[in-house]
């Protein structure tokens, strides 16, 4: 049974052919609709196409930006579906030649399994066809297959196609794998062809020197036959389930994300990176109810026990004893910005659902494309590739890329522009002085002055005497601060001793106090934390003007709704057995109402377990993130 | 679009493979940002979306809000199993129209389907997600649909007045998303990017779901425009001096306004039978839409407005 969508990246430099070569294979196997060959006919003729009249301009089928079309040129990546002769599936994208757009031929390669890199015979092999096959090698493209094209527009084709075979084999096999970034270097066949005359695309002609096969289509039948097979034959890696969402029901709590690499059952035990707590899997959806997943799948995970997990923390089998995981990786990168690489920058790092703030300190060399030769002491620039070290503000599990594409690569993103950057490929983690301790970096001044990568806001909990706000709120700062996120609590009794300790309880001081409380709040939030407020706040005209003070998005009023009796049975602190024995007027609950937000941000429910209340908490400051 | 639908068994596999991307996808655009909502157009894609959704987010129910851009000119059958799948599923469903337009009593007919399809579509989705805020739109858009969508990321950055720079689209890689959005930015994602037709079909034989009865032949009132059989679906209709409607036995490949979608003459009456249909056909699916044959590049243009 085919489990799999063979995907093919045609690539190589401006003008070479591609989307012509494209367009002739979809043509020829019927892949076109026939409304829309008949579009392009009418634009081949109404254009200053190349093609003579009344024949069809196969880049036209492809092109499908209007822009594309004027300039006669690829822009960016097209998608095509192609059915080969076998039944078997492949998605074709068709990606630019142009140096400018390097970044869309790398975003086509980057979940390629075969590469068509298409080479002009009367032009030979240029800096972008290097380009290119570099960029698929590091992405890890399993299969290329050099298609030599326009072998009719040349005298003496069998020279010419023995020449560029020859040149781009020898340094096919002394390059274009910086660092090793790739599991192994990509097979590597030789096609001649035309895309223009049709000879060994689809139908193989006499008229053209042998390659590797009789024609392209037989290459990629090939390409997806071999897929198969050693899919079949792969043997699990170690499990990686990053985290996407925490789905939660009255009755469950399941972990949802999709399987990057190995596979899970019911019965597993498995691990949560980072906190490490290990459990058994009770069961699994994928995405219907069954018993074990593979590689691909999206899954939901039921454990056996509640165990702190979220957005951006993966599954990991418990067995796993060597997590590559460190504050800093030795990394391939490919730049795909004009804004050049600032040492000095802060950027979002991000692979899958996992963000973090990081910097390159340290490019260890760039590649010169032409010859191969690695420099040292050069910056990294627009559709640049080198090897850098980067350094996350804390540790983050990162896999060499070679074993698991889905887990190695990531992006770096200028937070303020929100561009993706550069696209990076780990190799390995790098161990260092400064990280031996784990958690050992401080919450000083220099690093709030940093951004979170999750907005400063404030969470005001509000909620009787004993219903739980501290508890939620120690816990909710606990899991903050593992994540790297700067946050204080503004705890009431905290606040009664220093800020308001001249007020007293009557309504108008408890009026002064949430006053004062909402007034720090607000400094602390400029200074870029999270601040969590724990606070009885009685009356709804105190909270309320105490939300004016913030933008919507800044302020969340979280509702920690406990039974009255639940809250005097807990009795924490002993209040209520004191006011209720002095006959007290002005205790919350006792003599004084407490009047409940009708429409608080959050309703969190103050008997059920905290872990819950901190999970919708969480979930809330990780979505109001930067922008 | 194929003629080759391949082996079942074989297609059954390269379901499953993207069912999971879907889901995925879906899962994503959730959980990365703050907003998010799920375009809902009623049609087959819409349909199978919300069923994915529905997957994603097992055993909850979807979590996000399912937004409707009703024109007022849709098939009533269409209406009928928006309600229906609203209540089955407990979606929370968002339904919008442009009241300017309803004011000024935009129609098809005297407005022409370009001018009408700005006012009643395209500007009505952009006034409906700026009113609800969201910052990330789900839609079920595929990439085999149209030209300019092969050329669309599946998650699609839009800038201020949700414009499309088809040239300057964000580079997308693995399965990491760049949800970061700047003042004024939104995202659009595609879950069913990499799906065909066929695989839409596929998909919804083998998880039976319910479609509106249109897809399928039945006798319905029809007039012809542009050469292609429309049916007469209410009494607003404005018919030609001395035209009257005749019964034919037609069935729709796509779905919209009742006015500028065509019909195609069929016998299919099954989703087998449809199936067995599509695979031989050698049109494509938009060739039943009468708003975008204007020129090869209309999609795009209408889509650098703002348009899905």
């Amino acid at each position: 049974m085919s489990t799999h969508l063979l995907r093919v990246v045609m690539c190589g430099a401006v003008d070479d052919g591609k989307s012509t070569l494209l367009g002739r294979l979809l043509f020829e196997t019927d892949s076109v609709p026939s409304d829309e060959v008949v579009a392009s006919l009418r634009a081949s003729a109404a254009s200053g196409s190349n093609a003579e009249a009344g024949t069809l301009d196969f880049s036209l089928l492809v092109d499908g930006l209007e822009s594309e079309r004027e300039q006669g040129i690829t822009i960016d990546v097209a998608h095509r579906h192609l059915w080969l002769p076998s039944g078997r599936r492949a998605i074709l994208a068709d990606s630019p030649g142009h140096e400018q757009y390097t970044r869309n031929m790398a975003v086509a390669s980057s979940t390629a399994d075969v590469a068509v890199l298409v080479v002009d015979a009367s032009r030979g092999v240029r800096e972008q066809t290097l380009r290119h096959a570099t960029v698929c090698t590091m992405m890890g493209v399993g299969s290329l297959i050099v298609a030599v094209n326009k072998l009719d527009a040349v005298d003496d084709a069998a020279t010419v196609f023995a020449s560029i075979r020859d040149e781009l084999s020898d340094r096919l096999a002394t390059m274009a794998n910086p660092g090793g970034s790739s599991k192994k270097p990509a097979t590597v066949t030789f096609i001649a062809l035309s895309g223009l005359r049709g000879d060994n695309v689809v139908t193989p002609s006499q008229a053209l020197p042998a390659s590797d096969y009789p024609s392209l289509l037989a290459a990629l039948e090939f390409a997806a036959a071999a897929q198969e097979a050693s899919m079949a034959l792969a043997t699990d890696g170690s499990l990686r389930i990053p985290i996407q969402t925490v789905l939660r029901s009255d009755q469950t709590r399941r972990l949802a994300g999709r399987i990057a690499r190995g596979s899970i059952s019911v019965g597993d035990t498995v691990s949560i990176w980072p906190s490490g707590t290990a459990a058994t899997v009770r069961a699994l959806g994928s995405p219907d109810e069954t018993t074990s997943a593979r590689e691909g799948s999206s899954v939901s995970v039921e454990l056996d026990r509640e165990i702190d997990a979220g957005r951006g923390d993966i599954i990991v089998a418990a067995s796993d004893s060597a997590l590559p995981t460190s504050r800093a990786h030795l990394a391939t990168l490919v730049w795909l910005d004009p804004e050049p690489l600032d040492p000095a920058t802060s950027y979002l790092l991000r692979v899958g659902p996992l963000e973090v703030p990081a910097r390159i300190e340290n490019v260890r060399f760039v590649l010169d494309l032409l010859t191969g030769e690695q420099l040292s002491g050069h910056p990294l620039a627009v559709n640049d590739i080198g090897v850098v070290e980067v350094t996350c503000d804390r540790p983050i599990l990162l896999d060499a890329y070679a074993g698991s594409h889905d887990t190695g690569g990531f992006v770096l993103i200028n937070r303020l522009t929100g561009r993706t950057l550069a696209a990076g490929m780990s190799l390995h983690p790098l161990q260092r002085e400064s990280e031996v301790v784990r958690h050992s970096f401080t919450i000083d001044r220099d690093a709030r002055e940093r951004m979170n990568g999750v907005r400063s806001s404030v969470v005001w909990l509000t909620g009787l005497p004993g219903s739980g706000k501290s508890t939620i709120a120690d816990e909710l700062e606990k899991r903050l601060f593992e994540r790297g996120v700067r946050c204080y609590v503004l705890d009431g009794d905290m606040v009664r001793q220093t800020l308001s300790e001249d007020l007293g309880f009557s309504p108008e001081d408890r009026a002064e106090n949430v006053r004062r409380v909402a007034r720090t709040a607000q400094l602390m939030m400029d200074a870029g934390l999270v601040v969590i407020v724990s606070l009885v706040s009685p009356f709804r005209a105190d909270r309320e003007a105490a939300k004016e003070m913030f933008a919507d998005s800044d302020f969340m009023e979280a509702f920690v709704d406990t039974p009255l009796e639940v809250c005097i049975e807990r009795d924490p602190k002993g209040l209520y057995a004191r006011a209720g024995s002095a006959g007290s007027t002005q205790m919350t609950g006792v003599g004084q109402g407490y009047e409940a937000p009708t429409h608080p941000d959050v309703h969190l429910d103050g008997t059920a377990p905290t872990s819950d209340s901190v999970d919708t908490v969480m979930e809330i400051i990780f979505r109001r993130r930067v922008s | 679009m194929t003629s080759q639908p391949g082996p079942l068994d074989a297609a059954d596999g390269v379901l499953d493979a993207l069912e999971a991307e879907a889901i995925w996808a879906i899962r994503e655009a959730v959980a990365g940002f703050a907003r998010p909502v799920i375009m809902y157009s009623i049609g087959k894609d819409s349909t199978v979306l919300i069923h994915l959704a529905a997957k994603a987010f097992a055993p909850t129910r979807v979590p996000i809000p399912v937004l409707h851009i009703d024109t007022t000119w849709k098939f009533r059958e269409m209406i009928d199993f928006r309600q229906k799948t609203a209540e089955r599923l407990q979606l929370d469903l968002v339904v919008h129209t442009n009241p300017d337009g309803l004011a000024a009593n935009v129609n098809p007919f005297d407005h022409g389907s370009d001018e009408y399809t700005r006012i009643m579509k395209t500007v009505a989705l952009r006034q409906a997600l700026d009113t609800g805020g969201y910052d990330v739109a789900l839609g079920g858009a595929r990439r085999d649909e149209e030209r300019s969508r092969a050329k669309e990321r599946m998650f699609s950055l839009r800038g201020a007045g949700h414009v499309w720079d088809p040239s300057g689209q964000r580079p997308e890689f693995w399965t990491t998303v760049n949800t970061v959005l700047t003042p004024g930015q939104t995202m659009r994602a595609f879950p069913l990017s990499n799906w065909t037709e066929l695989d839409i079909w596929r998909y919804i034989r083998r998880e039976k779901l319910d479609v509106v009865p249109l897809y399928f032949t039945d006798e319905r009132p029809t007039v012809m425009r542009q050469g292609k059989p429309v049916v007469v679906d209410d009494d607003r209709f404005v018919f030609e001096p001395g035209e009257k409607p005749v019964m034919r036995r037609v069935r729709f490949r796509t779905l919209g306004c009742y006015p500028l979608s065509a019909a195609e003459e069929s016998e299919a009456t099954s989703v087998d039978e449809l199936i067995t249909e599509l695979a031989s056909s050698k049109t494509s699916e938009r060739a039943g839409r009468l708003i975008d044959g204007e020129g090869a590049s209309s999609m795009e243009r209408k889509k650098l407005e703002g348009y899905f």
